[in-house]
This record gives C-alpha cells, sequence and structure tokens, in this order.
C-alpha cells in the first residue's frame, strides 16, 4: 500500500484530533490542571505512610532501592497516565467515530485502517505531552521530584515500551470493533499492570506469585528502568537484559496486535457490526 | 462496461431476540439473492421501506459490510477482494447529518478527508476552491460545520463525497431530515452530479424522489427485489387506472359509450354544473393519451376548458408489487439485535 493511504492519514487524523481537543476549554483543565492535582493523593498517602518523621522510610528504602518516595510514586503516576493514554486511546477513537457517526465515512475511503488508530494514538501522545511536562515541571519545581537521569536514556526506554503499548492498542482497539465498548476490559487491564507492574508501590511487598507473574509483563521493566534512569541515575546499559527483554516481548506482542486487529476487521465486517455502538 | 454489477448477492445476519438472558439467536436474511447492473452515468434507485434491504445492499458496495453470498463488483473490482481499488473509485454518503467533524471548519473536513484518499494539501486545495464554489459555499469555507444549517451541512458532505473525483457515488438517503426547500436544491444538485457523468447509486424511501432523479428504479422489499426498470415503465405496465378529469362544453351518453368503444374507457362519469359539463373518464395506464383525447374530442366538436389527470405513483407499484404500502411495510420490519 502507498504511503499517501495509511503515512499521510496518520499526520492529518492526529492533527484533526489536536484541532478538536483545544477548541473544547476543558483541554486546558486537562492539560494544566489535572496533571498537578492527579499524584498529590499518592504522595499524601505515601506521607503517611512514612510517619510524621519518616520513621516508615527505612522500610520503603529497603524495599524500593530508594528513600525518595516522591519521585517514586510521582514516576509511576506518570507512568499510569502514559500507559492509559497508550491502552485506550486508540479504541476510544473508534468508538467516538461510531459514537460521533464519522465511522462509516473513514472506512469506506481507501485510509488503511490500522491508520485510524494510529492517527488518534499520536494525536493523543502529543497532547498527553503537555500535561505529562506540566506535572513533571510542577513537581521538579515544588522540589518534589529530582530528575537526575539523563533524557536520551529516558526517551530510549519510552521508544524501547512503544512496541508493547502499541501492540495492546491494536488488540483493545479490535475488542472494541468487536464488543462495540471495551472500556471495563481496559479498566481492569490498567489496574491489573498497576498491581503487577508496582506503579505505584515497590514489588517486593506483593506475594511471591504475583511478583513471578509480574517479571513476565513487559511493563514492570519499563517501571523499573524508569525509575532506575531518574531516580538512581542509572543508564540503559545497566539494565541491558530488562530492555532487551521489554523490546523482544514487545515486538511479538506488536505482531500480536496487528493480527488480532485485521482478524477482528474482518469480523465485524462479516457480522456487520461496523458502525455499531 | 457496468459500473456496478451485483449478482446474486445474499447477506444474512446473525441477530438475538427475546428478553435479556434469555436471547435466542435466529437468521435475518436482509438481502436475498439481489442481482442489479449500473451502466456509467446513471442514476439507478433501490425504493422500499426501512429495512428493506437498501442500506445493507450499499454497505456491502461501500466495502462496509462482507456479503454472505453472491458477488458484488464497482468497476471491475470486487468489493470483497479487492476492497483497496473499490474504495479508491467510490464515495459514500451515508445517512446523518454528524458525518463531518462539527468543531472543524467547512475546509478543515474537506482537507482532512482530502488526505484519507491520498491527496495532498496541494492537490486538494484548487478541487476544494472549485467544490464551494460549485455549492455556494464559498462564504461558509471557514465556518465551523456546527454553525451551518442543516442543508449548507449536506452540501459540504457531498463536497467531501466529490472531493477525490469518484467514477461512482452512493448516496444513502441523503434528503432524509432536510426540510422541502433544501431537498429540492440538493435533487437539483444530484442531477448536476450526474451531468458530469458520475454513476449514482441512491436509496430513498421517498417514492417522488426516486421518481424525479431516478433513470431506473428497483423496488426492494424485504431484501427482494420485486420489480425494476424506470419509473416511466414501471408505472405504465401497472394495472391501476389513469384517471383523465375535464370540464368541456357538451357531453351525453352516446359521446361516453363512444369513447369507450374507440379507446377503452373502463368506466365514465359525467354531470352538468354552471353550464358546462364535468366528465371523469377511468383508463389503463397504456390506453387513451391526452392527445388522443383532444383529437377525439375536436372531432367530436367538444371544446376542453379544463383537463387534470391522476397519473399513477411509485407508490401505486409498490403496493401492486408487494401487495402492501411502503408504511405498512416499515411496519413490519424491526432492526434486529446484531450478534
Amino acid at each position: 500500500m502507498k504511503l499517501r493511504y495509511w503515512l499521510r492519514p496518520i499526520f492529518s487524523i492526529a492533527l484533526k484530533d489536536i484541532k478538536i481537543a483545544i477548541r473544547y476549554r476543558t483541554f486546558f483543565v486537562a492539560s494544566f490542571v489535572w496533571p498537578i492535582i492527579f499524584p498529590f493523593s499518592f504522595i499524601f498517602l505515601g506521607k503517611g505512610l512514612a510517619g510524621r518523621s519518616n520513621e516508615g522510610l527505612a522500610h520503603f528504602t529497603a524495599l524500593s532501592q530508594t528513600g525518595d518516595y516522591a519521585s517514586f510514586l510521582i514516576i509511576g503516576s506518570l507512568i499510569w497516565m502514559f500507559v492509559n493514554i497508550n491502552l485506550w486511546m486508540g479504541g476510544l477513537a473508534l468508538h467516538n467515530d461510531r459514537v460521533r457517526g464519522t465511522f462509516d465515512t473513514h472506512w469506506s475511503t481507501p485510509v488503511n485502517r490500522r491508520s485510524l488508530v494510529l492517527g488518534a494514538t499520536v494525536a493523543s501522545l502529543v497532547l498527553n505531552f503537555i500535561p505529562m511536562v506540566t506535572s513533571i515541571l510542577f513537581y521538579a519545581g515544588a522540589g518534589l521530584l529530582e530528575i537526575s537521569g539523563n533524557f536520551p536514556a529516558i526517551l530510549i526506554a519510552v521508544v524501547g515500551v512503544l512496541p508493547f503499548l502499541l501492540g495492546f492498542l491494536f488488540t483493545f482497539s479490535a475488542l472494541t470493533m468487536r464488543l462495540r465498548e471495551s472500556g471495563m476490559i481496559v479498566h481492569i487491564m490498567r489496574t491489573l499492570f498497576s498491581i503487577f507492574c508496582g506503579m505505584q508501590f515497590p514489588l517486593a511487598v506483593l506475594p511471591a506469585f504475583a511478583q513471578s507473574i509480574g517479571k513476565y509483563i513487559p511493563l514492570t521493566h519499563f517501571v523499573n528502568i524508569l525509575r532506575g534512569i531518574i531516580i538512581r541515575g542509572e543508564s540503559i546499559a545497566s539494565h541491558g537484559e530488562s530492555f532487551a527483554y521489554l523490546l523482544v516481548s514487545g515486538l511479538v506482542m506488536f505482531a500480536a496486535g496487528l493480527l488480532v486487529f485485521d482478524l477482528m476487521e474482518k469480523n465485524v465486517r462479516s457480522r456487520g457490526l461496523v458502525s455499531g455502538y | 462496461m457496468n459500473t456496478i454489477k451485483v449478482e446474486n448477492l445474499t447477506k444474512t445476519f446473525v441477530s438475538k431476540t427475546g428478553k435479556p438472558f434469555r436471547k435466542k439467536k435466529g437468521e435475518l436474511r436482509a438481502v436475498d439473492v439481489v442481482s442489479f447492473t449500473i451502466p456509467k452515468g446513471e442514476i439507478f434507485s433501490l425504493l422500499g421501506p426501512n429495512g428493506a434491504g437498501k442500506t445493507t445492499t450499499i454497505k456491502i458496495l461501500a466495502t462496509l459490510l462482507i456479503p454472505s453470498g453472491g458477488s458484488a463488483s464497482v468497476m471491475g473490482h470486487d468489493v470483497v477482494k479487492q476492497d483497496f481499488a473499490v474504495r479508491k473509485v467510490l464515495t459514500a454518503v451515508l445517512p446523518g447529518e454528524r458525518t463531518l467533524y462539527w468543531k472543524l471548519s467547512v475546509k478543515e473536513n474537506l482537507l482532512y478527508f482530502a488526505s484519507l484518499y491520498g491527496m495532498s494539501q496541494r492537490e486538494a486545495m484548487p478541487v476544494i476552491k472549485q467544490l464551494l464554489a460549485d455549492f455556494e459555499l464559498e462564504d461558509k469555507e471557514n465556518s465551523l460545520v456546527e454553525k451551518l444549517s442543516t442543508g449548507q451541512r449536506q452540501k459540504a458532505v457531498l463536497c467531501r463525497a466529490l472531493l477525490p473525483g469518484p467514477e461512482v457515488i452512493l448516496l444513502d438517503e441523503p434528503t432524509l431530515g432536510l426540510d422541502p426547500v433544501s431537498a429540492k436544491n440538493l435533487r437539483a444538485i444530484i442531477k448536476r452530479i450526474q451531468e458530469k457523468g458520475t454513476t449514482i447509486l441512491l436509496t430513498t424511501h421517498y417514492m417522488f424522489e426516486a421518481d424525479e432523479l431516478s433513470d431506473r428504479v428497483a423496488i426492494i422489499d424485504a431484501g427482494k427485489i420485486v420489480c425494476l426498470d424506470t419509473p416511466q415503465n414501471l408505472k405504465k405496465n401497472l394495472n391501476v387506472k389513469k384517471i383523465f378529469r375535464l370540464e368541456t362544453n357538451r357531453w351525453t351518453d352516446k359521446i361516453s359509450e363512444s369513447i369507450s368503444l374507440s379507446h377503452g374507457i373502463q368506466s365514465s362519469r359525467f354531470y352538468r354544473k354552471n353550464g358546462h359539463y364535468s366528465v371523469e373518464l377511468e383508463v389503463a395506464q397504456r390506453d387513451l393519451s391526452l392527445s388522443g383525447l383532444s383529437t377525439f374530442c375536436s372531432n367530436n366538436d367538444i371544446s376542453i376548458h379544463q383537463v387534470s389527470i391522476d397519473e399513477p405513483t411509485l407508490e401505486d407499484v409498490f403496493v401492486e408489487k408487494t401487495g402492501k404500502t411502503i408504511s405498512e411495510a416499515e411496519d413490519t420490519h424491526e432492526a434486529p439485535v446484531l450478534a
């Protein structure tokens, strides 16, 4: 398929979604208010558990290899936000087009249907980059988040997790096509990820069986790598094995996601579920 | 070569009926062995009540649905095996006024959809300018779609459909929800599109619309095509009678007898009122034309002051072919819950 039928539409879909999003006033609340208030509940939870004179901090340090619980939690929350966006946006975009009435119109054009999902995700990444930066700048400015890692290493880690997230994105988009609503499955999956990957707590507090499940989830490796880089100033190379696992399992997940999406696309066209919601 | 070719097309849906947790799966045949061809540049209408199978047929042609049986092709491309090629030569206008993004301007919408057809901004802009001029939407170029009237929105939707220069346009109930003036304007636009050589497949349940616009009409009910021809031929072959109503200077029983014998009048009535005669003549469709009636009257020294003809409509064709009116047919079709 020519680039003009899949690559160009990704950018025009992203541009369209960005234009629409910023034309609603709530965009500014989502960009500048939510990312500041969202991590607070976790920080105060941490403060409560640490105790008035941080007597609980020693236990936390022993379990998480850092005494900087604020950075630990803020990074966990940011990753949670980032993962949410990627898991959810492709399917949500399809769902929104169904509700709006623009779904059939898109599907009767020669655009590659995977591009419809990817375009919405690119828009979501761009739009959510703003709250992420807001959050990081606010908490760094408030002295609650110390970023000691280098940005290229962070970027490499983020690129490394993308195949895994895209694989999930296509799988959830396929589920949305078939079930017409996959919100609850997304809620369950992100909660499971949150638990097994230790996004808001050290993995060491999990029961042994849960820890061993977590080790097989690529996202756990991503969380560890990112915390290592940002909090402890470690390099990507020091997480070589984890990064390789993240990349390889992510690529497998990506291929599986594409396969599921293509099969489901045929399935819904056959069942007449294309525009139902 | 036919632009659209449909052969023994069938679509069966698996549907669920009954109360929650006690639902039973059933089969619903939405399109039942339908065949037709459409040559280039023709306006072909699928006419029928809601739930007759019109939209399902359009969706199969637009590659949104995979048929259960039979085949369909657009410009020689099979809609299942060559769906990408089909989508390159065809555009679809599906029902509902929300097929554009309301938070984008008309131009932004058109540029966006042009990109989905692989057009660059440089390629699309001159086409957009021309279309907006043709549809008298130039001053609305930068208006958000949410600020347009329903008629203007529908024009913008047609601009979108014409953007890639399609060989075929599928129009599914294009005037649904429009006020009479906007609907009339839209029908004029559809005729203009046809004049440029575009093949149009139209679905409607408005009889007069199919009559006014179509070169040929297929009446579809319960997934089957019950008749297919030009609107004129469909009406001509009806058993329903044509009624002539005249006001003349004279009329007698003898004249009634004479015209019945010479022109196959099936029944006639006349009475005298205010110094002239009101006459009603019932005749089969193919018997007696207006010019025949005029000749008969002049040969018999009868002056016609006024004449009107009650012609049968496509509604009469529908009733004769299906045994029910279109609204009765709609009552019998229920939207299935697909499994």
